[in-house]
């Protein structure tokens, strides 16, 4: 309640709205959203970084099984900790505006856990695991699982999915986009 | 969108960080001189200013970047041309198609979490995976349609009727016979799992209503034999119900038994295709039922809302999740396709009715030989100047008839082709993708077989100057010079 004047110019407002999916309007708003997070901090630097444990108190990441690889593929120092712009950035991925290659292209980075730019078989294992986070799949159903998305999925046989077969399967999918979003 | 993007900056991805460890400005120089020399990409008017934006916006990169890309480009095109506002009207239509298209995605986004039961199936489909999804939007489709022909009847058959006082049809009886439900068998490739089951459930579904109306056609002389045939129809729609509300308690029963026994008793998995099929089947009584008895569609709509919830529940405590992966897509063709041949079949035998099945001395077509007697009367009785008259006139003619057939025939040419075309784009595409991974694969070999011979080199220059006296040294080392200068030596080796 307190700051009665914005905490941006509107040279920087714009820049926010050209280069994100936002209108100044919400990225107004993703800011409030970004220091209830951390008030005191924030209030005093408004692209204050946060640390990771801090952003996954949003709501909608505390829940979601890759909450931390999110934040470490949006951070900028990539480490998990996030300025202000860096979820702006995360937030405006995940809206409904942002087109699904982009999307698909973050869900990819989000996947590929080692970074060897392939989603290899322990990748896949580390999605799945998280994907049913409570249980954990017996070696059987694992193994089984893991034969039927390569199967699906590796055109290649080369036994890992590359970007361009990610996004082929996504290219299937028509619930992606619905699904990769956050409401800010 | 992300083609034109590839096309300009093919290494713009965030996927390749730890490949190319660049600094953010390091980068944000990088794509912005890729882009710069675009000059098509740089002019100055609103078109490419949009096309500028919309790039930049895709790019996934950081803000950082992509703010000093923005600055950086919008130097260069103001240093390039003379700076030259965009106008008023220009400013303001561009404005207000951007606010339409905001307010179109809000409105479909509404619409969507509007739709029946949308919480609940996504619920269902991340829990129990889209196959069973299927079954429940299937549902959830025939409700809708429905409802509609619920709506219809009651205002244009029920509610004028019972307001004439004339004929109440009167079908609601007390039920007198139950049956039990089908069983399981088992196969090991679940395709032809699905296959065989929707075969044997169809057949069986078939038959029970073949067996009725030909029973019934061929006892046309009997006393009311529609009102009849509306009632048994009505009787198995009920006991259909009945018999899923003991299945939801049977599977309930079973699954309480499995925790207690574990290893005993499997627990149930959810049948999709037997599920599917017990709508299909019900939504074919339904047409079967419709034209004899209208308020059944009443009970259609109450008895879809209530499977609804039962199966929900059911799928919530009883079953397990299910073993193997569903395509959802071809599934759903191939129910739509079910319910699309019974609906053919039930017109066509309605059709039949109509037309050569006498009508007897109850109901409202009593005093006509056949129904079709009636429509013909009734079309005939109509004064010549009435609209109704002139409407039907006009649609009887050829050329009416024609146009229709055209249109119908020229969009289900264009579809046709579309789907050709889309197959054919997939198999190229998929095929590029083998063709690009043989490629990776290609060069990865003789990249293992360079580096290979390079250490083979080097052991070689070792032995060779282990070997050579002093005043050879010189000759020796021109001949492993020259031997190196043969191999390919990349970026990328040394980087090893």
């Amino acid at each position: 309640m307190g700051a009665g004047k914005s905490q941006f110019t509107e040279e920087e407002l714009q820049d926010y709205q050209d280069l994100t999916y936002f209108t100044k309007k919400e990225v107004l708003y993703a800011h409030q959203k970004f220091k209830a997070l951390a008030p005191e901090k924030v209030g005093h630097n408004r692209n204050a970084k946060l640390p990771m444990s801090k952003i996954l108190q949003y709501p909608e990441l505390r829940v979601n099984p890759f909450g931390d690889r999110i934040c470490k593929v949006f951070s900028s120092s990539q480490d998990g900790d996030c300025t202000f712009e860096d979820f702006l950035d995360m937030m405006s991925v995940f809206s409904d505006a942002a087109p699904k290659a982009v999307k698909a292209e973050h869900a990819f980075r989000i996947f590929d856990f080692d970074g060897d730019d392939m989603l290899g078989v322990g990748d896949l294992r580390q999605v799945i695991d998280r994907l049913t986070a409570p249980q954990r799949l017996n070696d059987n159903d694992m193994q089984q699982l893991l034969q039927y998305i390569l199967d699906e999925a590796d055109l290649d046989d080369d036994g890992a999915l590359s970007f361009a077969e990610f996004e082929h399967i996504i290219e299937k999918s028509s619930d992606f986009s619905k699904s990769f979003r956050i409401r800010l | 969108m992300s083609n034109a993007l590839n096309a300009i900056i093919p290494y713009a991805t965030l996927r390749m960080h730890s490949v190319n460890q660049l600094s953010n400005e390091e980068c944000a120089n990088a794509i912005a001189n890729h882009l710069q020399s675009s000059n098509k990409f740089m002019q100055n008017d609103p078109t490419s200013e949009r096309f500028r934006m919309e790039t930049l916006r895709a790019m996934p990169q950081c803000l950082t970047v992509k703010r000093s890309v923005k600055s950086q480009l919008l130097a260069t095109v103001n240093r390039r041309t003379k700076k030259k506002s965009i106008s008023y009207w220009k400013w303001l239509k561009y404005n207000i198609s951007l606010k339409i298209a905001k307010i179109w995605v809000t409105v479909q986004n509404t619409l969507l979490t509007m739709e029946l039961w949308h919480q609940m199936i996504k619920t269902i489909e991340s829990h129990n995976g889209s196959g069973v999804a299927t079954y429940f939007k299937f549902l959830r489709w025939l409700l809708l349609l429905n409802i509609i022909s619920c709506i219809l009847s009651m205002f244009f058959i029920v509610l004028p009727q019972s307001l004439n006082q004339t004929h109440i049809p009167n079908n609601i009886k007390v039920l007198d016979f139950l049956t039990g439900s089908a069983s399981l068998e088992h196969y090991n490739n679940k395709r032809t799992e699905l296959y065989v089951t929707v075969i044997r459930n169809h057949t069986v579904a078939a038959t029970v209503i073949g067996t009725l109306f030909v029973f019934w056609i061929i006892n046309s002389t009997s006393h009311c034999w529609q009102t009849k045939l509306g009632e048994e129809i009505y009787r198995l729609i009920i006991l259909d119900f009945i018999a899923s509300i003991f299945g939801m308690c049977f599977q309930f029963i079973r699954s309480m038994l499995y925790k207690k026994l574990s290893t005993k008793i499997g627990k149930p998995e959810f049948n999709i295709a037997r599920n599917t099929l017990n709508l299909i089947y019900n939504q074919t009584l339904f047409w079967m039922g419709f034209y004899f008895s209208p308020l059944i569609s009443l009970i259609i709509v109450i008895k879809l809302i209530f499977t609804f919830y039962i199966k929900r529940y059911e799928l919530k405590k009883c079953y397990r999740q299910p073993s193997q992966p569903w395509r959802a897509a071809q599934t759903q063709t191939l129910f739509l396709a079910l319910a699309f041949i019974g609906m053919i079949i039930m017109l066509l035998t309605i059709g039949y009715i109509i037309t050569n099945v006498k009508s007897d001395d109850c109901g409202p077509f009593r005093n006509y030989s056949h129904t079709w007697d009636f429509i013909i009367n009734g079309i005939l009785s109509l004064k010549r100047d009435s609209k109704f008259w002139s409407i039907v006139s006009e649609l009887a003619r050829p050329v009416t008839g024609a146009a229709i057939y055209f249109g119908t025939s020229e969009t289900v040419y264009c579809l046709r082709a579309k789907t050709k075309a889309s197959k054919e784009m997939l198999q190229i595409l998929s095929n590029m993708l083998l063709l690009q991974s043989q490629d990776k694969q290609f060069l990865m070999k003789s990249f293992a077989k360079f580096a290979n011979e390079r250490t083979f080199v080097h052991s070689e220059m070792n032995f060779i100057q282990h070997a050579s006296s002093t005043e050879q040294n010189h000759e020796n080392e021109e001949i492993v010079l020259s031997r190196r200068r043969n191999l390919p030596s990349t970026s990328f080796e040394e980087r090893l």
